[in-house]
């Protein structure tokens, strides 16, 4: 998200670039429908996104966005709210993606944390379902993980 | 919450809002970052295209984008109104130009407003009103009495069945654009703007302006044609020169190429040139051919395709190097208005030169090694005209361009026949139009007094507004505008009926958006303020001419103490055009969509994000019917995921899983 505000601010200020703002914003509500989570942190990540996806739009659809917000924020004028700031913290991706080989052959991808251990990420390939399928019951020869971007089991 | 996405109802509630809450009248906060967003205003033709929907959008999403960012924004709109569509209108509807353009006005005004633009419309101005136009009358006075509006007669394109003067755009294959008649050339006192005394400034401030596009600034610059060559004098090598006519002893002409000045084989003179008048007495066939060439363009693109006529004078000069005989032709190519009004023809190394000579059996003498090699012959090649090294030039032989012009130029000054010169394509810019709908020229005409600048008490001139419009200006058959006194002397005087060209009023709107209320001068120190507009929005169409006179009028403002900065529009963003399949949109051509239909049934919203996401702003934009379907579908889906959330209760079950990761 923070990725978003980063890229569509620079794409009105400098680039005058306001087709590819749009696209930020309608990536970011795609991701924000996959996530269906009711818990109270899921909730006020869904409530940040769509401030920002309203406030990111509101100069191009500017009378959508005034109502929206003021649902979004008990009655708030959105002209009085400052343009949402990238924390640049939040930028940096705490999570990244591997993807996950069995005998060099691609069969699926895993999330782990950016900092997680070259043994946790072995456990979290072994672990995986369709790892497991394409193994065929035999025990891992060897496990190689090449850091940032892939894990090949060797049966 | 409304479950519902009803753009109609949500749009007049939001711009209701915006309008009480005054939400965004520019105020001036001494400093607080500015920022003036302006569009290019529009002309009050009737109603909005999608031309103005994506003009105006663009830049209401600059100036709110700058709002949130926490500039103090200005974005101001007006009208364009002055103009010769009124006048047709009014003879095609019999309805006063006034009253037509003042209810365009009105229903236009109703169409952006909803487009919801944060515009602050406390400084909306009309170029059509006398509270404008006063203070161009004003600095037109200023200008006069400081030299830089001056009368001068010229030949100008006459629209014999209009009965007025046609721009060169408007004369299309030698016809009036919009009667069809036969255009004349034809000779009349206007007045002058003396824009080349900023030709230099124009052209090297175009460095500083990085915020332009570069195509913008590379026209501007070929416009303005600064070019280095030199003056060539030719004496006269028969009787009766010097003359009368020709008081001078020698023709001069002007040359981009004096490296070629061994090739010249005769001199060509324009038919307006004092030798070509002189020559004509007693010749008639002469004076006829003299006589169509006044008929015609004056458009120097027409001067390079028409077809190259001459006769000729049956006088010589005496060619300055080499001594030879030269005979001067009358021809329909040379223009009056630029250089000397006379050239040397190397037919070799010009084409148009090479195309008269052909046509007329003149000699081709080729004097550069170009890579075609040393002759030339027919037909014209391109590579003729290049620069190379000189050959068949004598002493001059094995020089290159800047070799043989500088060696070239030495001679002829130690002969005092010539000299290195610099020169501008750009020409003063004649601004007196035979018209009613625009701003009357504010000067007296006194038979002992001569022309007399209305002073600044009696100012504005007021143009009537009831009139009947036929052929010709009514201002002419209307005594109770033109007669008067004369502010010098008392005696019985004539107004000037003539009015300004009507991009004078859209030279400075820009500036007058800081102070429209202001009735005692034509800026003041809010103008400082906001000026130089941070942002400017149009049509790439121009690039050249309004944006060329608003610098200048920039210049000239600065100049009378009005404005500190030099340049006016810090960036500048040239829209694309709307198409409409693969082709501009136009009523010509009946492929237009109406925005109205547009924003009625979609609501504006959806018609400012189908324009925003379809294309970047400054290339073309392909309408399509499924993009607007698209637009809305988005906008519909963003009310339900506000409308999702909000509506779900806030207390969700503790069992929900997961964390919350990053988006």
């Amino acid at each position: 998200m923070h990725g978003t505000i980063q890229k569509v601010s620079d794409d009105y200020g400098r680039r005058q670039q306001f087709n590819t703002a749009i696209a930020a914003v309608m990536e970011l509500m795609n991701a924000l429908g996959k996530i269906g989570d009711d818990s109270p942190a899921g909730r006020a990540v869904m409530q940040e996104a769509l401030e920002a996806a309203v406030q990111l739009l509101a100069p191009i659809v500017p009378h959508v966005c005034q109502a929206l917000w003021a649902e979004l924020r008990d009655g708030a004028n959105l002209l009085d709210a400052p343009w949402p700031t990238v924390d640049a913290s939040a930028l940096v991706q705490d999570e990244i993606e591997l993807v996950l080989q069995v005998n060099g052959k691609l069969r699926g991808s895993i999330t782990v944390a950016r900092d997680a251990s070259k043994e946790a990420i072995e456990q979290l390939a072994l672990a995986n379902p369709n790892v497991q399928k394409f193994m065929e019951g035999k025990p891992a020869k060897k496990v190689v993980v090449v850091p940032g971007r892939l894990v090949n089991v060797v049966v | 919450m409304q479950a519902q996405y009803l753009p109609a109802e949500i749009e007049r509630q939001a711009q209701a809002f915006w309008d009480q809450s005054n939400a965004f009248k520019a105020v001036e906060i001494p400093g607080k970052p500015k920022y003036y967003c302006l569009s290019m205003f529009p002309y009050p033709s009737g109603k909005l295209h999608m031309g103005h929907v994506r003009n105006y959008t663009i830049g209401d999403v600059l100036a709110r984008y700058h709002r949130f960012q926490g500039y103090n924004v200005l974005q101001p709109m007006g009208w364009d109104a002055f103009g010769l569509p009124a006048e047709n209108a009014a003879i095609q509807n019999n309805v006063a130009p006034a009253a037509w353009t003042y209810s365009n006005i009105d229903y236009m005004r109703g169409q952006l407003k909803s487009l919801g633009l944060a515009i602050d419309w406390s400084r909306e101005l009309a170029t059509c009103k006398p509270d404008y136009y006063k203070w161009e009358q004003w600095l037109f006075t200023r200008l006069f009495e400081k030299g830089l509006i001056y009368k001068k007669t010229a030949p100008v394109n006459w629209d014999p069945v209009d009965m007025t003067v046609l721009a060169n755009e408007q004369v299309i294959d030698g016809r009036g654009w919009r009667s069809g008649a036969l255009v004349e050339k034809r000779d009349i006192p206007m007045y002058f703007m003396k824009i080349t005394a900023y030709a230099e400034e124009l052209l090297a401030d175009l460095d500083s302006l990085t915020g332009w596009p570069e195509q913008v600034r590379t026209m501007q610059k070929n416009w303005i044609g600064k070019s280095f060559g030199a003056e060539v004098h030719f004496p006269y090598a028969d009787s009766p020169y010097p003359s009368p006519l020709t008081p001078h002893p020698v023709l001069k002409v002007y040359t981009t190429r004096p490296d070629t000045l061994m090739g010249a084989t005769y001199v060509a003179v324009a038919a307006e040139h004092p030798l070509a008048t002189e020559a004509a007495q007693g010749n008639p066939n002469l004076a006829a051919f003299i006589e169509e060439c006044k008929h015609g363009s004056v458009a120097e693109a027409d001067m390079a395709t028409m077809e190259k006529k001459g006769m000729p004078t049956g006088h010589c000069v005496v060619h300055p190097l080499n001594g030879e005989k030269l005979p001067v032709w009358v021809a329909n190519y040379v223009l009056m208005g630029y250089g000397e009004g006379a050239v040397m023809a190397v037919p070799a190394h010009d084409e148009r030169d090479f195309a008269f000579a052909a046509k007329y059996g003149l000699p081709v003498r080729a004097v550069i090694r170009i890579s075609a090699g040393d002759a030339t012959p027919a037909p014209w090649q391109d590579a003729y005209a290049e620069h190379g090294v000189c050959v068949n030039s004598g002493k001059y032989d094995g020089l290159d361009f800047s070799q043989a012009s500088d060696a070239i130029a030495a001679d002829l000054e130690a002969k005092n026949l010539g000299a290195k010169r610099t020169q501008f394509r750009l020409r003063d810019w004649g601004i007196s139009r035979q018209r009613y709908w625009g701003c009357p020229i504010p000067i007296i005409h006194c038979a002992s007094c001569g022309d007399v600048p209305v002073p600044e008490k009696d100012l504005p001139v007021v143009l009537p507004e009831d009139v009947k419009i036929d052929i010709g200006s009514p201002l002419k058959k209307m005594p109770s505008f033109y007669e008067t006194t004369c502010p010098k002397c008392g005696g019985k005087a004539e107004r000037e009926t003539d009015t300004m060209d009507t991009f004078v009023e859209s030279s400075w709107y820009y500036a007058r958006y800081t102070c429209p209320d202001n009735d005692r001068s034509m800026l003041d120190e809010r103008a400082n303020y906001w000026l130089p507009v941070d942002q400017y929005i149009g049509g790439i169409e121009h690039a050249i001419l309004h944006l060329l006179y608003a610098r200048f009028f920039n210049k000239l403002m600065r100049d009378v103490g009005l404005v500190n900065c030099s340049e006016p529009f810090t960036r500048l963003l040239t829209q694309g055009m709307v198409l409409k399949d693969g082709t501009k949109m136009s009523k010509s051509k009946g492929n237009t969509v109406d925005p109205q239909a547009l924003i009625d049934r979609y609501g504006a919203d959806t018609a400012r994000l189908f324009m925003m996401f379809a294309a970047p702003p400054e290339q073309s934009l392909e309408w399509s019917d499924a993009g607007v379907e698209g637009a809305f579908r988005f906008l519909k889906r963003l009310w339900k995921a506000v409308y999702d959330h909000v509506e779900k209760s806030p207390h969700t079950p503790p069992f929900a899983k997961g964390v919350a990761g990053g988006i």
